[in-house]
């Protein structure tokens, strides 16, 4: 019969086309583009109405936010550019990763994070050296890169309990907590058997989905969930195979402020469309016409910057924007493919030394991965600083993109398997998972990690 | 705590659709003639990712990730005979070396007459006789009447006749 035959054919010839380990990358980046094409599309009248306005020259292209975690609880392994020391290197030699490392994308800036458990000895106190004979548990580790700088920073946060005894999943970092706030969020963290289901619960009480990845040969599974940050997610909620709710993880609070000092007067309005804001503690904001935070420094208090920082900058949200040395009257940026963006800077209100500037900016590219320059010039029209920022290409990209794990039949019976309820500890009566159940280790060992998100706090150059 | 309460209907996630069905898309691509089934497959996700809220149930997802496969694909192939002003056949796709040529061997002559046919006709053969989709899915994939695809698969079966007696006669 033909019809078998064609099916054996087509079969056959089915099974010779292979997949790509980055597919789920490639599909994320498509993703992210048919965003940006059509925020783009709507942004395009105001862009450029506030371009006529500003008077500077517009260039009608995209560029993110920098998303960079510059910080971590537990002394970070950090590389960056030039030399481009990579993080995560730095940190598996000495931290190696057990079972598989996964690379995930962060939806901040499209670049991709990496988690990998490792085992480590307990460590008391940062100002307290290891013991020889600490108990060792196995902790969520992280690296994440600065698309901005080029750089990459990444940790192993080991938590007070790191046996995290009765839980079945808990929190370890994500990128919901930074400033400037992103459009998109991500958390993570890790979940023992029977976990099979993760899902954000918005301030609305929509669940979004998230995702539980089985790193091959790692002590448990980690979870994610990627969410709009305009959701609100109040809290992480945990479900076996069958759709039973294990747990609902709230996690801790975090302000929705920037900074509770009181603001230093005046606040300035560039004439790029943002509004640059100090305030008593050292931090710097720039708000755009919504009074959303756009981008943050924090400055030492009191002191002259005029020497101290020379100029810094970023791109987000549709500006490029930054300080300046004294004296800058204007500041010119220029792409690689040669279009320029211009701003005129002002001298800041709060006689700190420097000057401010902002202007409407948007690219199609990935400015940090293709370089550019910027050159100061006074009111003479001399130029006097100049940068040229080198290309800072993704690290990591031949890692293969996390695949999820497929949804699985239930596990194994666990009756009496308890519901707790971690805002607070296991419900009273109630047991987790044994110790031997615990990340699949055997005891000492035990999965666990740190709870706060990965630093978040503005970066200080 | 107790037990939360469902406020959502729960749907399989964006990445849980990825995870089932990504490989089954790039091999359809790749069965109906795309030169990067992958490309195909990666932007058929994307659409379905902008779509994803707004299909009517769970169980729309694979069948519209099927239908975007089959017009990407045509439409890629569109596009190669009108560029490139070669012939209608697609360029052979990438495939894991030892294998693929075992496989070409066995089925070579089926697999070069299939190659050739109309891409309506191989549309309707390789979702009949590969994903085994009935009458109604393959005319939804396909954006045609199910009398459509009755027509289609039966001159394909008849054109496939046709060829590997020619085949054999030589």
């Amino acid at each position: 019969m033909i019809e078998n035959d064609l099916r054996e054919a087509l079969r056959d010839r089915a099974s010779t086309y292979e997949t790509s380990p980055h597919a789920w990358l490639g599909v994320q980046q498509r993703v992210r583009r048919t965003r940006r094409m059509r925020w783009a599309a709507l942004a395009a009248v105001p862009v450029a109405t506030a371009a006529v306005i500003a008077g500077v020259p517009l260039v009608l292209s995209h560029g993110g936010a920098d998303s960079a975690t510059t910080g971590a609880r537990t002394a970070p392994a950090t590389g960056a550019s030039p030399e481009r020391q990579d993080a995560y290197q730095t940190q598996t030699a000495e931290h190696p990763p057990i079972g598989e490392t996964l690379a995930l994308v962060n939806p901040d800036d499209g670049r991709i994070m990496r988690l990998w458990f490792s085992r480590m000895p307990q460590q008391k106190g940062l100002d307290q050296p290891v013991a020889p004979d600490a108990p060792k548990y196995d902790v969520l580790c992280w690296a994440v890169q600065s698309a901005l700088r080029g750089g990459s920073v990444a940790g192993c946060p080991m938590d007070d309990d790191p046996r995290h005894s009765g839980e079945y999943a808990w929190y370890v970092g994500g990128t919901a907590g930074k400033w400037p706030r992103a459009d998109t969020a991500i958390s993570y963290g890790v979940a023992r058997a029977p976990v099979a289901k993760v899902q954000a619960v918005a301030k609305d009480g929509t669940l979004l989905p998230g995702t539980i990845y089985r790193p091959e040969g790692a002590p448990a599974t980690v979870w994610a969930v990627t969410y709009p940050a305009r959701a609100q997610v109040r809290a992480f909620q945990f479900s076996d195979a069958d759709g039973k709710i294990l747990v609902r993880m709230t996690p801790s609070k975090r302000s929705d402020e920037l900074t509770s000092a009181k603001p230093v007067e005046p606040a300035v309005d560039l004439r790029g469309g943002l509004t640059a804001r100090l305030y008593e503690d050292g931090t710097l904001a720039w708000l755009n016409h919504d009074e959303v935070v756009v981008g943050t420094e924090i400055m030492a208090t009191g002191e002259s910057l005029k020497d101290a920082i020379p100029s810094d900058w970023h791109f987000g949200r549709g500006h490029w924007f930054g300080i300046a040395p004294a004296g800058t009257a204007r500041i010119e940026l220029t792409l690689k493919d040669g279009r320029r963006v211009s701003a005129d800077a002002i001298p800041d209100p709060w006689h700190r030394g420097f000057t401010l500037y902002s202007a409407p900016y948007e690219h199609a590219g990935d400015v940090y991965a293709e370089g550019y320059s910027i050159v100061c010039y006074d009111a003479e029209g001399k130029q006097t600083t100049r940068v040229d920022e080198s290309a800072h290409p993704p690290l990591w990209t031949d890692a293969p993109i996390a695949t999820p794990a497929r949804p699985t039949a239930s596990g194994p019976d666990r009756p009496g398997t308890p519901v707790t309820d971690q805002t607070g500890t296991t419900a009273t009566g109630q047991t987790g998972p044994s110790s031997a159940d615990q990340a699949g280790t055997s005891t000492p060992d035990q999965a666990g990690t740190s709870t706060p998100d990965q630093p978040e706090t503005p970066s200080r150059r | 705590m107790t037990e939360a309460p469902t406020l959502t209907r729960e749907r399989p996630s964006f990445a849980e659709i990825f995870a089932a069905h990504y490989p089954a898309m790039v091999r359809l691509a790749g069965l109906l003639g795309a030169d990067d089934p992958e490309d195909i497959a990666q932007e058929a996700f994307a659409r379905l990712h902008q779509r994803l809220a707004r299909l009517r149930d769970d169980a729309a997802a694979v069948p519209y990730l099927r239908s975007i496969v089959c017009n990407l694909t045509r439409n890629r192939i569109r596009h190669l005979r009108l560029t490139r002003l070669r012939k209608p056949e697609p360029p052979p796709p990438e495939r894991s070396g030892e294998q693929a040529f075992l496989i070409a061997e066995r089925h070579r002559d089926l697999l070069a007459a299939v190659d050739r046919l109309p891409r309506r006709q191989r549309e309707a053969l390789v979702l009949r006789y590969w994903l085994d989709l009935s009458e109604r899915e393959i005319a939804d994939a396909m954006g045609v009447t199910t009398g459509s695809v009755k027509s289609h698969t039966s001159r394909a079966i008849a054109a496939l006749g046709r060829s590997l007696q020619e085949s054999s006669d030589d």
